[in-house]
């Protein structure tokens, strides 16, 4: 018999980047098929470059791998011209390591990081061979899963799915596995599954809840008809959680091609538009001594040339100083580069920057996220103007020439005073940059504004989204004004934007019309010049629901199609943050000693860990 | 500081890998086995790492060669064992020799490449394929279209073609070993032969089985460049 990947092997170079499809990277792991039991293929539903650079995805990996009855292997989305070469010779998409369909394993985990790759899982089953639907697969074929931020509102997905780890996979993953092991030499139904599974802490099982509507589309009310309360999942010691050592290497260009090592996890800043500020607290440090030897070890086993320290906000690690300096002493000298994927808008971070930064030839990224200093008060982030304007002036003076600001439109309360402040304050830093780097033309400030969007199990949950044509308008005001020699604009597409949000905040009803949009051509929604919103207005319109219902703003009392799910945020947290920024009051982050009382220690029983705290 | 001349072989799935990616994927295997290279001076410092002849993605390749220039000094041995232990399958290293004295570099160098490539045929159009292909060397222009910068343009590659032998391998199977030119002097495409032929081939494979100087009659290889004079 002809195998999947004989079939298509020879016509490889049809496609572009067929390096994507090959598999046998350095440190990728190929077991031997028939020496385990329990076969896991993970799945990314975006292209490679993108998939291999997801963090979550190498631990897990590893974890699963570690194992020595259980094998992971790996599958990204295909490329328009590799499913099409799939299609022509009717081979089915398969993993890298042992050129596997999908259809081959036990379970299929995928990671739901953006809203807008949902139709992608769709294809990817498709071509793997799998049913789409939970209800269509038979007990021996794959269990499909999934994890990742959007797992927190995994509804418009809840008729694909199997069941949902919410939460940090990492402590559990593995007695899921051999639970759903047990399971497949015990030979009972799904059922009997499912019920077993529930126990754990941070899985979800979408088919045993009832979720019943109001005439007008709202929530009636959802029911779990087992009595089951999923919780996220948290890893309480994360300084000692598991971590890769077996770092793939990857042959292409990729998006993040260099070694991550996470210094830390969370964040509680408390920004009250950020899901991952909420999602993944408290702020639990590793030490400096054991991020140096495994970074030592991975830059060494991997021969790299760029390590990054990653985190939701490196520059507030504790001895981030120290560490930094420590690695640039360390690694500088081997050729290997250091840096932080997010910096801090003060003359701190700049100082770090400029340390591991040895050319100043790329640019530098500031988040100001809002124009005046009431949004930033809004939204809870702690920036002054001040702030950004020594910031930049300390980037300008350390040789930056190229500069760029983020911003977002369409944040709660939000008046043309707020649009006027982001042309302003983009004006200020070209004034600032004109005065240190008079005679160059090489000088640039980007703004960057998307439109925000509300998200699930965040302050800003219940609040509304602005329509694509209230984007454009705000949209169109910014680009009559951030204009001339050395200023740049960049905007989101307000229909990706919009599409989003209704995914975001969107229920189970919205499976049928992802199945459909999809059926009708959609994949690839978040690419730009592969969006094509029309088809997915027109599966709107055939369903008869109105997509800006998700968008709108709602009540405290109405059922949030999330609701089932514990976050471990406490609802009043939440309220008291939402009611705060109508007043513009600032919260202050907890880990600088006074708690907010967000609920996630108490309810997830975990908590604060700074290195080199005498209790930590 | 000392200059090695690394033979080596990219083959099965690693056909796939652009010149590119081979590059940055030999870069980290040396880095890997603890090889320290030498690196340009200037703003954004490079390792003093140069290949020969790109290959096109899909060809395979038995006979290809890198050099690099190290900070110390290592038995040629030790070299070769300590980077196929860290290489990826597809990538093996054959042959490792000390630079001796300056040499041009392999893209100045290397003016010939011989490739085998099998075609699948019909069993049907395979007499009049091979016939075809046969006619080849007996004429004195081949014209082909190539992309160029400004728009396509047709080039006459018959100079570059050296020698081409057919074989018949099965009923549906035909065999060319070629031999054609590379680098400055004109660049041979194995499928530059297919674009004349009237009936449907489709190509299995080709892997570039040698590379070498010639001039007068006089074959140099890359590893005997290492330690006499010539280049």
């Amino acid at each position: 018999m002809t195998t999947d990947w004989e079939k298509i092997q020879s016509s490889l170079n049809r496609v572009a980047k067929p390096g994507r499809y090959i598999g046998g990277e350095y440190n990728s792991s190929v077991k031997d098929w028939e020496e385990v039991d329990l076969k896991v293929a993970l799945a990314f539903p975006d292209i490679y470059e993108i998939g291999i650079s997801h963090l979550g995805l190498r631990i897990l990996y590893e974890l699963i791998n570690d194992e020595p009855e259980m094998l992971a292997e790996r599958v990204y989305a295909p490329w328009i011209d590799f499913q099409g070469l799939l299609r022509e010779k009717s081979a089915r998409l398969y993993s890298l390591e042992n050129k596997r369909a999908l259809s081959e394993f036990d379970l299929i985990g995928f990671s739901l990081q953006y809203e807008l790759s949902y139709t992608n899982i769709l294809t990817m089953l498709e071509l793997g061979g799998v049913p789409l639907f939970r209800e269509e697969r038979r007990r021996d074929e794959p269990l499909v899963i999934a994890g990742g931020p959007c797992a927190f509102n995994p509804e418009p997905m809840a008729d694909f799915f199997d069941f949902f780890v919410i939460g940090e996979a990492e402590e559990i993953l593995i007695p899921v596995l051999k639970a759903v092991r047990e399971w497949k030499r015990s030979g009972g139904d799904k059922e009997t599954l499912y019920a077993e599974l529930e126990k754990i802490e941070g899985v979800y099982v979408p088919s045993h809840f009832k979720v019943t509507y109001e005439d007008d589309g709202k929530i009636e009310r959802i029911q779990s008809t087992t009595g089951a309360e999923p919780v996220r999942a948290v890893v309480r010691r994360f300084d000692q959680a598991f971590f890769p050592k077996r770092w793939i290497v990857p042959f292409l260009d990729i998006v993040h091609d260099r070694v991550t090592y996470e210094i830390q996890r969370g964040c509680t800043k408390g920004c009250r538009f950020c899901q991952a500020g909420m999602l993944y607290r408290p702020v639990r440090e590793k030490d400096p001594g054991p991020i140096f030897d495994a970074l030592r070890q991975l830059v060494a086993d991997t021969g790299y040339e760029e390590l990054s320290l990653t985190s939701l906000s490196s520059a507030d690690y504790s001895q981030i100083e120290k560490l930094i300096t420590d690695a640039c002493g360390c690694f500088t000298p081997q050729a290997v580069n250091v840096s932080l994927p997010s910096l801090r808008v003060d003359s701190f971070s700049v100082d770090l920057a400029h340390k591991f930064q040895s050319s100043r030839k790329g640019s530098i990224t500031f988040a100001p996220e809002a124009g005046t200093e009431r949004m930033r008060r809004v939204i809870n982030k702690g920036v002054s103007r001040e702030d950004l304007l020594v910031a930049a002036e300390a980037a300008f003076r350390a040789g930056w020439q190229k500069l760029k600001l983020y911003f977002m439109i369409g944040l709660p309360s939000e008046n043309e005073e707020d649009l006027a402040g982001i042309v302003e304050l983009t004006n200020a830093v070209l004034q600032v940059g004109k005065k240190i780097h008079s005679r160059t033309n090489a000088l640039r400030i980007t703004a960057s504004v998307s439109t925000f969007v509300p998200k699930a199990h965040t302050p800003f949950q219940w609040r509304g989204q602005i329509s694509v044509e209230q984007t454009v308008t705000k949209q169109r005001y910014l680009q009559e004004r951030i204009r001339g020699r050395f200023l740049e604009l960049d905007w989101h597409n307000p229909e990706t934007s919009f599409l989003e949000g209704v995914m975001a905040r969107g229920d189970r009803r919205l499976s049928k019309i992802i199945h459909q949009a999809w059926q009708r051509g959609a994949q690839f929604d978040g690419w730009n010049d592969q969006f094509q919103p029309e088809i997915w207005w027109e599966a709107f319109r055939a369903s008869g629901i109105d997509p800006n219902i998700y968008t709108r703003e709602r009540s405290y009392d109405e059922i949030l199609p999330w609701s089932h799910l514990n976050a471990g945020l406490s609802a009043e947290f939440l309220k008291a943050e939402n009611e705060r920024a109508d007043r513009a009051l600032p919260t202050v982050d907890c880990r600088e000693g006074s708690c907010a009382a967000c609920g996630v220690c108490p309810q997830l029983k975990v908590a604060t860990r700074i290195a080199g705290d005498p209790d930590a | 500081m000392p200059s090695y001349r690394v033979g080596f072989v990219k083959e099965r799935d690693l056909r796939y890998l652009s010149h590119l990616e081979l590059f940055r994927t030999i870069e980290r295997g040396i880095r890997r086995a603890g090889l320290e290279m030498v690196f340009s001076e200037g703003f954004h410092p490079h390792p003093k790492l140069s290949f020969g002849p790109a290959l096109s993605v899909g060809i395979a390749s038995r006979d290809e060669y890198f050099d690099m220039e190290l900070v110390q000094e290592y038995p040629e041995e030790k070299i070769l064992a300590d980077l196929n232990r860290v290489l990826p399958e597809g990538l093996q290293v054959l042959a490792v020799k000390k630079i001796l004295q300056r040499v041009k570099t392999l893209n100045a160098v290397i003016n010939r490449a011989s490739y085998t490539v099998m075609l699948k045929v019909d069993p049907g159009d395979r007499r009049e394929i091979f016939d075809q292909l046969n006619q080849l060397s007996s004429l004195t222009l081949i014209e082909v279209v190539r992309n160029s910068k400004v728009g396509q343009k047709i080039v006459n590659i018959r100079p570059w073609l050296h020698n081409l032998t057919i074989g018949i391998k099965d009923d549906d199977l035909l065999e060319l070993e070629l031999v054609g030119e590379i680098g400055s002097g004109g660049n041979l495409r194995p499928d530059d032969l297919l674009s004349g032929i009237s009936r449907p081939v489709e190509v299995l494979s080709v892997t570039r089985t040698g590379l070498w100087h010639e001039e007068d009659g006089l074959v140099t290889r890359p590893l005997d460049f290492c330690n006499k004079a010539g280049g």
